[in-house]
């Protein structure tokens, strides 16, 4: 539902719209300095209820409440004054409510409670958690990190699949990795039968093709592998995968995870190992190389808003888990080094650097980035 | 609708029971002009609102209305009263309408109409009910 507020101070003016926009129910839609410009404007656009001023230059509140429930009767009348004097006034014109200045939130609330039905708050607030939190959470109907597996969402397990060939399993998931694009024959023999005649190839490709139609008529009806003008896409029907979930979710999560840590957490549980991993696929490699980054991101920035929030523990536990996967991660060092630092523990703090770069210099012959060095040169002061 | 009056002053309770007497439709279920007694009374009754004067002696009319309140948690409250002051909690506490003494044909009126719509509907309900019983 809409408000309209009217009060001729700005500080007023913002300060009530704060309140409201915090409370969520109602939706503040015009803010208005006199009760005249106000008034023009519901001539144009109706609202559902009016914070009024009463104490204004030129018109002040109670006349305007007069002319608004003159010319719109429907509108409720929220009186929002510094003084008491005029609450009999305001029970004549019918006012919906009467708040004295300076005005609390837990006020302000029982007022919209009397504007907007209870029916329609509930939906509002639904809606309104629908926006924030992660979709609840259902898995994705098809697996891809680590592992291509499909996922019985009614069992809720993972469904084994046997596949007649390794071939038909790169098929599939070669066509998960395109999404539901159109992909040329030709495409498909060259990658799984390189070396083959484009005869035989093409008769390996319809025996793959036939068994994964026949795997998604039993596990996945509502998905289809269609075939037009020499070329297949596989149409998902609303199933999900795992690595499409993340993509998409990672975009909206990274730069902001303050404030949304339980849904980072939650996304970051996808992450069973890389993207088809244990398959091998070198076509899969670039794409795994990019959600390996943007996971490292991901559980980088949760590390630190776990810190900031004063959970070093659980941002250790974190960094050090990261950590066995990504040995040589730079950045790792730093805010691991940076996390015990913050549980008081020096001592550990530089014994991670220490164990960071006799890493490098054995396996890799490197040394810690200056950064990570003065890091730790820091520490040791 | 069923009200009930309830002022300490004997004169302008006589006075006001005499204005709801001219509507038709208004069945003035009790009154009284002793608190204690009243609410006791109201209770029993149920009515629809409650008609109280701000300013009962020992206790106000808000205090007694809020008793009320507790067990009749749908009773519209009408302050008819001479005095200003209780207006703003009269807001917070939801009251349906403050009226100012005296008392005019004109202002009642307009409450009488909105008390009419706001009972209307649960008074049409419970003859349904009854109708049904019968």
């Amino acid at each position: 539902m809409r408000a309209m507020l009217i009060d001729d101070e700005k500080p007023a003016l913002l300060h009530l719209e704060r309140l409201i926009r915090a409370d969520g129910r109602l939706e503040p839609v015009a803010m208005c300095t006199s009760a005249r410009e106000g008034i023009e404007w519901l001539d144009n656009e109706p609202v559902d209820a009016v914070f009024l001023d009463i104490g204004m230059p030129e018109m002040n509140g109670l006349e305007a409440a007069e002319h608004i429930q003159q010319r719109h009767p429907g509108i409720a009348i929220v009186f929002v004054t510094a003084y008491s004097d005029y609450a009999v006034e305001a029970f004549d014109l019918q006012a919906i409510d009467y708040l004295l200045k300076p005005i609390g939130p837990t006020r302000l609330q029982k007022a919209i409670a009397r504007i907007v039905p209870e029916s329609l708050a509930v939906e509002n607030k639904a809606a309104k958690a629908g926006d924030s939190a992660p979709k609840e959470l259902e898995m994705p109907g098809i697996l891809m990190f680590r592992r291509l597996e499909l996922y019985d969402s009614e069992a809720r397990k993972v469904r084994p699949v046997k596949w007649r060939t390794a071939k038909s399993q790169e098929l599939f998931a070669y066509l998960l990795h395109q999404g539901e694009q159109w992909v040329p024959r030709d495409e498909l023999t060259d990658l799984l039968w390189p070396s083959m005649s484009g005869d035989k190839a093409a008769t390996h490709l319809h025996t793959s093709v036939y068994q994964i139609r026949k795997l998604l008529k039993d596990g996945k009806p509502e998905m289809a592998l269609e075939y037009r003008q020499e070329s297949y896409r596989l149409l998902r029907g609303g199933v999900e995968t795992d690595v499409e979930r993340f993509e998409h979710e990672s975009e909206k999560l990274i730069g902001s995870v303050k404030g949304n840590i339980d849904p980072a957490e939650t996304l970051l549980a996808l992450w069973k190992g890389g993207y088809l991993e244990h398959h091998d696929y070198p076509w899969a490699e670039s794409r795994a190389e990019k959600l390996n980054r943007r996971r490292l991101r991901l559980a980088l920035e949760l590390a630190e808003e776990e810190k900031a929030a004063g959970r070093t523990d659980e941002a250790i536990r974190l960094l050090t888990a990261l950590q066995e996967e990504e040995p040589y991660a730079e950045e790792i060092c730093r805010q691991l080094m940076s996390a015990y630092e913050s549980a008081d523990n020096k001592r550990l703090a530089r014994e991670s650097y220490r164990t960071f770069a006799l890493r490098l210099q054995e396996e890799l012959g490197a040394e810690p980035e200056p950064l990570t060095r003065q890091a730790y040169e820091r520490l040791a002061d | 609708m069923r009200i009930y009056l309830l002022d300490g002053d004997r004169e302008s309770l006589a006075r006001t029971a005499r204005m709801l007497g001219d509507y038709p439709d208004v069945e003035l279920v009790g009154s009284s002009y002793e608190p204690e007694a009243a609410l006791s009374e109201a209770l029993g009754l149920e009515p629809d609102a409650l008609f109280v004067e701000t300013r009962l002696g020992y206790i106000s009319g808000l205090a007694a209305s809020e008793r009320l309140l507790r067990d009749l948690p749908g009773l519209r409250i009408v302050y008819v009263t001479a005095s200003r002051e209780y207006a703003v909690e009269a807001f917070e506490q939801r009251a349906f309408d403050y009226l100012l003494k005296p008392l005019t044909l004109e202002r009642l009126e307009r409450t009488i109409v909105r008390l009419r719509r706001s009972c209307g509907s649960v008074i049409h309900r419970q003859q349904e009910r009854l109708d049904k019983v019968e």
